[in-house]
């Protein structure tokens, strides 16, 4: 019996004893080719270590380059599939594209005209021009229904009823997924679209995406398939955002980005699991302004996971009530203006104090390159940062001088952790005014400042079984010291670590196959290690024990 | 519980059942209690249900981690020409949502932004209007031949 031999990327068919697989695909091959039979077995396996939690991506198998491989064709095979392939091909272009395959041959003329989704796209002032070519496109299109409707153009009040009309027209053919991204080219000087009543009450709509609109619902709310909202560049009114969202009972995302003046987002939804708010501040009428920083208040009880992004300029997020949250996401910083740069790194501090403690039962939790580059301010001041009882945490960080104390204090504030997850890649945010911050007030030996906290949370890191860095070799030379600093440290004192996993970031990664360092380590080894040395190669795994 | 699948060109194909279930096509056979025997797919060639297999292998296996899942979709479906339309074709036979899908967009983003002479040119279409007939269509759609 010949076969042929499946190149996997752990290449052996040999199973190891400790790979277990709970799905084996065996191929028994009756083929008439004659191969090199290199293995006397009658079966072959295509199997794959079953991947543990966390473990790098790379071990999937990818199918090899001889099933991916055919001679190029030469004859038309796209036009012999049938329409509903075609529709579903077309459906993925913009409309403008879909159309013109009407002119490709005899056999393709008007078959756009069944596409479900429907995409105007236009970044041009010349709306009139887009809305005619819009009206017209409409008058050939003939799906009586829609899965999609997505309108991105420059909106001006003039055209309201035309607009009006276009959503009359996808809500009729029940459409799924409806996207308003309306855009402004003078961005003083506008009026926002109302979004029409009838849109409240529709029973058909599942993912809702608005820009620059305004949402008033006058009457009863009843959105009874709506799945996901998205808000952008609204002035928001708690109330009306309330009475969406309880009008929703299948409302599972929310997403408000670049919105203003929210004071308080009080959802009681049983349904909403994701929340998600990019970017807000305040808009202000000219004139004094008494508080630095306003609030943006979080009552949701029932969501799970929650992200706060982006830049909060004269606003804080301030979390109420989320009890049944497990994993948020801290990816943000804030802006205080008109105000010293002390007094402002104060209220930063207060701020990141604050929603890490009212997330403190979190269980997975993101921490952003800002709020670790506070978190190393309130360490350097002495501000205590509170106790979390996360299990798996992820921080971006640029691992310079400055995040040192911010990574010690994390460290220091994680017993229960048990996989630390850090991400070097490098990223252009830099964040001048603390940086600037720092160095100026707290320009001392960081590298004794984290040696003297050594003793405090040596014995906090019990539970720590994995930890991965990812991002590794853009910026070595820069970062190697504080780098060297904390793999050492984390080696050396986590006393249940498994494993560590050292990785490039993912383009450089598809670049070579990556290999796999495994061993035992002793604790003797395990100190003495140069780790400049194994970070050479593409993927480094240590095992620590 | 294992499945037998026969592919066009006779090649039999052991698989667990729930990976072969990714296909509702023979999820309705398994629950028609139709599949104890081997199962023959006259219209998908051995070389096109190995990859299909191998998509459904890992849909089953990377389950719950989405950027993983997409990584590998990603890097499955960069193939020839040939082997797409033969993958659509068995996602389709097959019913497969996930694959057809993604081989579609696949498809779509060969088409995206190109002059349709371009389109002819990639897919070896023919043109067969007239040139009044071409002009007559591309007149009703002006702005979408434009630029």
């Amino acid at each position: 019996m010949e076969e042929e031999s499946h190149g996997s990327n752990y290449g052996e068919t040999e199973t190891s004893p400790s790979a277990s697989t709970s799905s084996e695909d065996s191929i028994l091959n009756s083929s008439d080719h004659s191969t090199h039979a290199s293995r006397p077995a009658e079966r072959i396996t295509i199997y794959e270590e079953k991947a543990e939690e966390g473990e790098d991506s790379d071990c999937y198998v990818v199918c090899c380059k001889r099933l991916k491989h055919a001679p190029p064709i030469t004859q038309d095979r796209i036009s012999a599939l049938p329409n509903s392939i075609l529709l579903n091909i077309l459906s993925s272009l913009p409309t403008k594209d879909a159309i013109k395959t009407g002119v490709l041959s005899k056999r393709w003329s008007y078959v756009w005209t069944s596409v479900p989704s429907l995409s105007f796209t236009d970044d041009y002032e010349n709306t009139d021009h887009f809305a005619t070519a819009v009206d017209n496109t409409l008058l050939l299109h003939k799906a009586p229904k829609l899965t999609k409707f997505y309108l991105r153009f420059n909106y001006k009040p003039d055209l309201k009823p035309r607009l009006d009309l276009w959503v009359r027209l996808a809500t009729n053919a029940m459409v799924e997924q409806l996207s308003l991204r309306l855009t402004y080219a003078h961005v003083f000087n506008f009026e926002t679209y109302l979004l029409p009543q009838h849109l409240y009450t529709n029973q058909f709509v599942s993912e809702l995406d608005f820009s620059f609109c305004n949402i008033k619902p006058i009457g009863v709310v009843h959105l009874s398939s709506l799945k996901r909202l998205c808000i952008g560049y609204t002035a928001l009114c708690g109330d009306d955002i309330r009475k969406v969202v309880m009008g929703s009972p299948r409302l599972e995302y929310l997403e408000l980005n670049n919105c203003c003046r929210l004071n308080r987002l009080d959802i009681a939804s049983e349904s909403l699991k994701k929340l998600v708010i990019n970017n807000h501040f305040m808009l202000t009428a000219a004139g004094k302004i008494d508080d630095p920083v306003f609030e943006l208040e979080i009552v949701a009880p029932k969501i799970e996971s929650l992200e706060i992004l982006g830049t909060f300029c004269m606003k804080k997020c301030r979390i109420k009530d989320v009890s049944s949250l497990v994993k948020a996401k801290l990816d943000f910083s804030m802006a205080v203006l008109k105000v010293e740069e002390e007094s402002a790194c104060n209220e930063y501090q207060e701020a990141v104090r604050e929603l890490l403690e009212s997330l403190h039962h979190v269980k997975e939790l993101f921490v952003g390159k800002w709020c670790l580059m506070v978190l190393s301010l309130m360490s350097v001041k002495h501000v205590p940062s509170p106790l979390l009882k996360c299990k798996y945490v992820t921080v971006k960080t640029s691992m310079k001088k400055w995040d040192l104390p911010g990574i010690a204090s994390l460290l220091q504030s994680l017993p229960y952790v048990e996989k630390l997850v850090i991400d070097i890649s490098h990223h252009n945010l830099g964040f001048k005014i603390l940086e600037r911050h720092y160095l100026s007030y707290y320009n001392y030996d960081d590298m004794s400042h984290w040696k003297s906290k050594e003793i405090y949370f040596k014995f906090l890191l019990l539970c720590l079984k994995t930890v991965k860095i990812f991002g590794f070799g853009e910026n070595l030379v820069n970062i190697k010291e504080v780098f060297v600093l904390v793999v050492q440290f984390l080696l050396k004192n986590a006393n249940v670590m498994e494993k560590m996993i050292i990785t490039k970031p993912r383009v450089m990664q598809n670049q070579r196959k990556s290999g796999w360092i495994g061993g035992q380590w002793t604790p003797a080894s395990r100190a003495v290690y140069n780790l400049s040395d194994t970070v050479a190669r593409c993927t480094t795994q240590v095992y620590p024990r | 519980m294992a499945l037998e699948l026969k592919s066009s060109d006779n090649k039999i194909f052991e698989v667990e059942e729930l990976v072969a279930v990714q296909s509702e096509t023979i999820k309705s056979l398994v629950e028609d209690g139709c599949a104890d025997n081997v199962i023959p797919l006259p219209n998908v060639d051995s070389k096109t249900l190995e990859l299909v297999l191998d998509w459904c292998k890992n849909h089953v296996d990377m389950k719950l981690d989405e950027e993983k899942l997409k990584e590998y979709e990603d890097k499955f479906i960069e193939v020839d020409q040939a082997v797409l339309y033969d993958l659509l074709l068995a996602a389709n036979y097959l019913n497969i949502k996930d694959l057809l899908n993604r081989a579609c967009q696949k498809v779509a983003d060969m088409l995206k932004g190109k002059t349709p002479e371009q389109i002819r040119e990639t897919l070896n279409i023919v043109n067969d209007f007239s040139p009044e007939e071409e002009e007559e269509i591309r007149k009703e759609n002006l702005w979408a031949f434009e630029e």
